[in-house]
């Protein structure tokens, strides 16, 4: 479990590229140490691609709730749960 | 023998060991200056990144060795077909061969090779005036010699066209002619003038004319033959959309990479951009990370007709021929008659 507090900035994992074709709604995560794949869908996509970017967790739950119009404590469930699938999968570190 | 593996199983490796030749045929799409070749060493390196990459994407993998002439590397070609024979993730594997160092002992040994698929050669024609006038003098006779003693030893054989105006009105007679000879399967491929060949850009069909040639071959591929004709290329669709048998996208970027000597990859040997190298970056961050390889698989990029076709589900046009035309590897098909 990842611990999510104010001043976490998380990151993409070690080997992990993100690609897209967004016309045909093809959301995909690689890694290219090990070639795991993984079929995101579009909402999973932009989160990874802010991670990618290096923004802080506060930041990141704020540009989520604004994006996806999203009530703040089910959108801190959400994300919470999004992120912590991605850090057991090893697609995001800190 | 003879499995073939639909294009959504399948992944598909052309493999170049060498780019040394013992003939120098108009057409090739080799400029002449053989690049720095792998010792055997390497090139076992090689089969374990296909091997881990087909086995993690879990896709049956199928392989061609070719060159140059592979057999200019007997002996590596044959601890490599050894190799492969025992690695499950590869299916089956063909040799693209000129079939000139081809001996009665050689067929033997090939012959011993449990997943040696086809054996595929080339003629130009039907006769040596057509045929030798690409490939050489000599290279017709020697060609057919090949085929029959592949064929006396049981092998499955092959032959490749490369059509042009030089040959297209002899494609009806070259089939005939294989057809008899026992051929098992024939398939055409169009002149791309790159390296040697684009001193035959002149050559090239226009697509009135590839259109007239495909609709006559998918006549005769119709007709009873032995012999299997492939028609499993780009642009054939448009002779027969609703024939599931004919026409195909265009593997690079979907199920294909094409490894050369050095080991350098490409998207495909007739598409000749460097995509990276598989001992230096592995076949992962190539495959996953090729800025080329994503902008082929994105059909937006395309331009010209290729853009908006009714049929860009079943046909993208030749990517390597709109690079050699145009030098945009997106553009659209230059020989498209649509």
């Amino acid at each position: 479990m990842l611990e999510l507090k104010p001043g976490v900035v998380l990151s993409l994992g070690p080997g992990i590229v993100l690609h897209s074709l967004a016309d045909q709604d093809l959301f995909f995560a690689f890694n290219v140490v090990t070639g795991d794949q993984y079929r995101l869908n579009r909402t999973s996509f932009w989160v990874l691609e802010a991670i990618g970017e290096g923004i802080e967790w506060l930041h990141l739950k704020d540009a989520f709730l604004r994006t996806f119009e999203i009530a703040p404590e089910q959108g801190d469930v959400d994300l919470r749960d999004l992120i912590n699938e991605f850090y057991q999968e090893e697609i995001i570190g800190r | 023998m003879g499995l073939e593996l639909s294009a959504t199983d399948e992944f598909y490796f052309q493999w170049h060991i060498t780019e040394r030749c013992n003939k120098s045929c108009l057409h090739c799409y080799q400029n002449g200056h053989p690049l720095r070749e792998l010792p055997l060493a390497d090139l076992e390196l090689i089969l374990k990144f296909m091997d881990k990459a087909l086995t993690k994407w879990d896709r049956l993998g199928s392989l061609s060795f070719t060159g140059g002439e592979p057999f200019v590397r007997q002996n590596d070609l044959f601890t490599l077909m050894d190799k492969v024979d025992h690695i499950d993730s590869i299916a089956y594997y063909d040799i693209l061969t000129n079939g000139s160092l081809i001996s009665d002992d050689i067929t033997r040994v090939l012959k011993s090779h449990r997943k040696l698929r086809r054996m595929q050669v080339s003629l130009e024609g039907s006769s040596p005036a057509i045929n030798d006038a690409i490939r050489g003098e000599g290279s017709y006779h020697e060609t057919l010699a090949a085929i029959r003693r592949m064929k006396k030893h049981g092998l499955t054989v092959s032959v490749m066209t490369t059509v042009s105006r030089i040959n297209r009105h002899d494609i009806p007679s070259l089939i005939e002619l294989l057809d008899s000879e026992g051929v098992d399967t024939f398939s055409i491929e169009r002149l791309i003038p790159e390296g040697r060949g684009t001193v035959l850009r002149h050559q090239l069909l226009s697509p009135q004319e590839l259109k007239e040639l495909y609709e006559s071959v998918y006549e005769i591929a119709l007709q009873k033959h032995t012999m299997h004709i492939l028609l499993y290329r780009p642009l054939f669709t448009l002779v027969a959309p609703d024939d599931i048998y004919v026409g195909a996208l265009c593997s690079a970027g979907n199920n294909a990479l094409t490894i050369m000597p050095d080991g350098t990859v490409y998207p495909c040997r007739r598409l000749p951009i460097p995509i990276g190298n598989v001992l230096r970056d592995g076949l992962f961050a190539i495959w996953y990370n090729s800025e080329v390889l994503w902008k082929i698989r994105n059909p937006s990029n395309l331009g010209g007709k290729c853009r908006d076709c009714y049929l860009l589900a079943n046909c993208r046009g030749c990517r390597a021929m709109a690079y050699a035309c145009t030098g945009d590897y997106m553009a659209g098909d230059p020989q498209c008659w649509s």
